[in-house]
């Protein structure tokens, strides 16, 4: 790399609006962040580092509400994940092993339409179809949209694993004697975790994320955290929020992260080089 | 190439690993093999030769079972095997990016084909040790594929095929990764392996000179045909057709057209008048008088000759370039008829000078270095 | 074995092929009766008969897109006026989208290329944190966004501390603060493809751009952006798209007066007040418009050499 060669590369002025970018993402959130320590009841103003509202969010008035909705949360999202990637991981062999055929394309739309539809089209659509069934609309309605729009996020970096890892393992399993499915067991799928993890965590995220068609398909009584969030809010924003904002985005930067490592340790494994 | 469509009957008979008949395989409208006979012996080192595309590869999945025949049959050890999916089938492959499991160590992987056999433990690792042995990676059964060399890695994936003692061993490109060097002492190592293991070898290459050492006999294959099969010396001195003289080593090819035919003589004429004795197939029987074709004469099998030698199978031309390439040297002659043929000479036969460009050459063809091919 | 003998043993090319049915089917099945039948349940309900309580009433009626399009209705004795508040709110939604898309352009083009062209190292770092952002929940993003320019918010009170200005600056609850919230949500959504683009891209060509006597702006302008282009379309509809729909934007910083598309059918649903009809038409809409842009997107992409 000479320096000639960086210098063509560079242009005045990239390197600030790409801080300025970083600045523009991250200041909304540090300043929740720090004035979810601020002693003081009234928002604005600091009046010293405390932790008050995060003991708050725990045992203050509150909490209940938070408890439960941080449970439903939590459940949801797991079974999801746990839904999602799987049915995403079968669909993503199907879709990398299997060559070319009629209707590829349509199958590979059908998989990520979930992404492709604006939410609050299918919050309507998912709303309607459970009114129309006369599915009462709850716990069980929550998950069963939550699966289908974590397909495509879990579908998405398993495919793209997949594509990297040569099909002449699964063939040498098979000549050697193993099963499909001992092929799947032994072979394809631990060399193909580090994308079933990344697709998990996302698909855990995304869940744990959403709040637009929860609204929509959650019904009287059942709360998921964002949208008890969002219905406190509409009150005003109270420092309790912006502790229990910080400690899910905490969750979330802790996820990302996790992937986001995972992903690397996975590249930097034989596999992808020796395809 | 008729000739090889052997009766199937003759297929359970002892001698014969595999036996292939009238094999075609069809993607859509394209087709990769054309009704495909071949028959391999038990213990032999048979090698699939030709360019990429020409359906080596193919044939070898299909012997693998990793595709289906769209018609004929395919017979191991005489039963037929075509719905016998991979799994069930005694045969193993070494796969040409070795692909040995990533997340597994040398031993397992060796292992794999064992356990997955339900072979019992103890034996299996036994059997695991003898192969490591074998390639001469004992110490290295802890390691995992990536912290190999690339040759070892090839002998891990020859040892781990070999494990679960396979009647045939079919082998894909199996030393197109490695360097040059390697891959010639590969060679060796690898028909040594042969022996000591006593197994039918299938060896797909688009490496002329790898199937020339390796094999007891080659199949040259193009567009989906069997071209010729036959010892390296067959196909080197008597290629069947043009496909087969011109991709396996250099020859120059001469239009001619036969004059008459004595048993597997035969007199030529060169477009300029010319004659040319040459030899022929025995069961090339359409050839006779008038038939035209070509002849093939192999760059050694020319002979620099004094000008007005009368003896004959003699061509006269001027040297347009001679080309210096450390052991030989190459003239490139344009024949008085046109034609440009390529001379080469062994450096160390020379003491005289060789004729520099715009000299005139004679040309004597060495006695049974010429053949007349009808296709 | 005479004549063709074409039985399949399920192992036809990889070693998964044969099972691609099977292994497809649980996504297919879970999609289409999830998203596609309700997807078509909601064509069939925006022409339904509203039910004044929330619902439909099972007869066909125009009622829906009548309402949506025309003053007094299409059937009415009055010579027939085009209904401005919903188109407007629809016009209104597609400028705000489009705005967000050119000013998430405007930063996201220079920082993808500047992280693109950073040392290796660098590069994940900036990377990763371009990508935390796109990961956390876009509801505590926004409200994040609200906490901040609200009239006793933070920046309103440093600004006014510093003595910059006397008095509040007013952006809640204004198109401005609504522009500012698709902005900041959907940022990342453009960065992430550009990177991706860039990085692909074969410097060498720029090399000999200059060689042959470009200048920088021209290189940028004749051989980068055209290379990269698809890239920067990808990114633009991953901003659009969304921002179009958005919800938590408009409904969190925009207040009752700034409505766009998300808020105007999730007002239809809301209690008893709504329209299902009317909110499933306009959602079939939205869902159209989407659909228009996202073919054009893909014939883009069917043309490229």
């Amino acid at each position: 790399m000479s320096s000639v060669g960086e210098r063509i590369k560079s242009y005045p002025g990239f390197g600030v609006l790409a801080a300025v970018c970083l600045v523009l993402l991250y200041a909304p959130l540090l300043i929740v962040m720090i004035y979810s320590f601020n002693e003081s009841p009234s928002i604005t103003r600091w009046g010293g580092f405390s932790l008050t509202w995060y003991v708050d969010v725990f045992t203050g008035s509150e909490s209940s509400k938070f408890k439960v909705a941080a449970w439903n949360s939590i459940s949801i999202a797991l079974m999801a994940t746990i839904g999602a990637t799987t049915i995403a991981t079968a669909a993503a062999i199907g879709m990398t092993r299997s060559g070319y055929w009629r209707g590829k394309s349509l199958s590979f739309a059908l998989i990520n339409l979930p992404i492709m539809v604006p939410e609050i089209v299918t919050a309507v659509a998912t709303l309607i179809f459970f009114s129309a069934i006369g599915f009462k609309t709850g716990y069980l309605s929550i998950l069963l949209a939550h699966i289908v729009f974590c397909i495509p996020f879990a579908y998405l970096p398993i495919a793209a694993r997949l594509q990297g890892i040569s099909s002449s393992y699964e063939e040498a399993a098979i000549d050697l004697y193993a099963s499909r499915w001992q092929a799947f067991r032994y072979v394809l799928l631990p060399i193909l975790l580090p994308g079933v993890v990344s697709g998990a965590l996302l698909a855990f995220i995304v869940s744990l994320d959403d709040f637009l068609i929860t609204n929509f398909v959650k019904g009287a009584g059942v709360e998921t955290l964002p949208t008890a969030i969002f219905g406190a809010v509409k009150q005003g924003i109270k420092p309790n929020i912006m502790a229990i904002s910080t400690l899910m985005l905490l969750v979330s930067v802790l996820f990302v992260t996790v992937s986001w490592w995972i992903g690397r340790v996975g590249d930097k494994s034989s596999v992808v080089a020796s395809k | 190439m008729n000739k090889l469509a052997n009766d199937n009957e003759s297929s359970a008979a002892s001698g014969v690993a595999v036996q292939l008949s009238k094999v075609r395989k069809q993607y859509g409208g394209a087709i990769a093999l054309h009704d495909v006979s071949l028959t391999i012996q038990d213990k032999e080192f048979f090698t699939l030769l030709g360019p990429s595309g020409c359906g080596k590869t193919t044939l070898l999945r299909i012997i693998a079972g990793f595709e289906n025949v769209t018609a004929g049959s395919v017979y191991l050890h005489g039963k037929e095997i075509a719905n016998l999916p991979a799994n069930k089938r005694p045969v193993n492959t070494v796969f040409q990016q070795y692909s040995l499991f990533p997340h597994m160590s040398v031993l397992d992987n060796i292992l794999f084909g064992l356990q997955m056999r339900g072979t019992p433990a103890g034996q299996a690792k036994k059997r695991a040790r003898a192969m490591l042995e074998l390639v001469q990676l004992q110490e290295f059964a802890n390691r995992l594929p990536s912290q190999l060399s690339g040759g070892q890695q090839q002998r891990v994936a020859l040892a781990r095929a070999l494990a679960p003692e396979p009647e045939v061993l079919l082998l894909d490109e199996p030393l197109s990764a490695l360097d040059l060097k390697l891959r010639q002492a590969m060679r060796i190592e690898l028909k040594q392996i042969q022996e000591e293991a006593g197994i039918t070898f299938i060896f797909v290459t688009h490496d002329q000179e790898e199937a020339l050492t390796m094999s007891d006999r080659i199949a040259v294959m193009s567009a989906g045909n069997v071209q010729q099969v036959g010892t390296s010396h067959d196909i080197y001195d008597a290629p069947a057709n043009r496909f087969v003289a011109d991709f396996i080593g250099e020859s120059n090819l001469l239009e001619a057209q036969v004059l008459h035919r004595i048993g597997t003589e035969v007199s030529c004429a060169l477009p300029g008048g010319v004659q040319v004795q040459a030899e022929i197939s025995a069961d090339a029987t359409d050839v006779s008088s008038g038939t035209a074709g070509h002849l093939c004469i192999r760059p050694e099998r020319l002979r620099l000759s004094m000008p007005n030698d009368p003896s004959l199978n003699v061509l006269t031309g001027v040297v347009v370039r001679q080309i210096y390439l450390g052991t030989d040297t190459q003239l490139v002659v344009k024949l008085a008829e046109g034609q440009v043929v390529q001379v080469r000479t062994q450096n160390a036969e020379h003491n005289s000078a060789l004729p520099t460009a715009g000299s005139s050459v004679d040309l004597t063809i060495q006695p049974g270095g010429v053949r007349f091919l009808s296709a | 074995m005479a004549g063709g003998t074409l039985q399949n043993t399920g192992v036809d090319g990889a070693a998964f092929a044969g099972l691609r049915h099977r292994l497809l089917f649980p996504s297919w099945l879970t999609i289409g009766v999830l998203l596609v039948i309700p997807v078509l349940l909601m064509l069939v309900y925006s022409f339904l008969t509203k039910e004044f309580r929330g619902g439909v009433v099972w007869e066909f009626s125009l009622a829906a897109y009548d309402q949506f399009f025309f003053d007094r209705g299409l059937f009415g004795d009055e010579p027939v006026k085009i209904e401005w508040t919903y188109i407007n709110i629809f016009i209104r939604s597609i400028v705000q989208a489009s705005l967000a898309t050119v000013f998430c352009l405007l930063i996201g083009f220079p920082t993808a290329y500047y992280i693109a062209t950073r040392p290796a190292s660098s590069r994940a770092i900036w990377l990763f944190m371009i990508t935390v952002p796109y990961w956390v929940n876009l509801l505590i993003r926004t409200v994040s966004m609200k906490f901040l320019i609200r009239d006793t918010g933070p920046l309103n009170h440093w600004l006014m501390q510093a003595g910059l200005i006397s008095e509040p600056f007013h952006i809640i609850n204004t198109n401005i603060a609504v522009q500012l919230g698709l902005f900041y949500s959907y940022l990342p959504f453009m960065v992430l493809p550009i990177y991706a683009a860039v990085e692909r891209f074969d410097f060498a060509l720029v090399e000999a751009a200059h060689d042959l006597y470009a200048n920088r702006w021209t290189t940028l302008r004749r051989i980068l952006i055209p290379v990269v282009r698809p890239g920067v379309i990808a990114g633009c509809i991953l901003v659009f798209v969304p921002s179009l729909g958005a919800f938590l934007a408009p409904d969190l910083l925009g207040g009752a007066k700034n409505f766009m598309i998300g808020s105007l059918i999730e007002e239809q649903f809301r209690g008893s007040a709504g329209n299902w009809p009317f909110g499933a038409a306009a959602s079939m809409i939205l869902l159209s418009l989407v659909l228009l842009v996202l073919m054009y997107y893909a014939r883009s992409e069917s043309r490229r050499p």
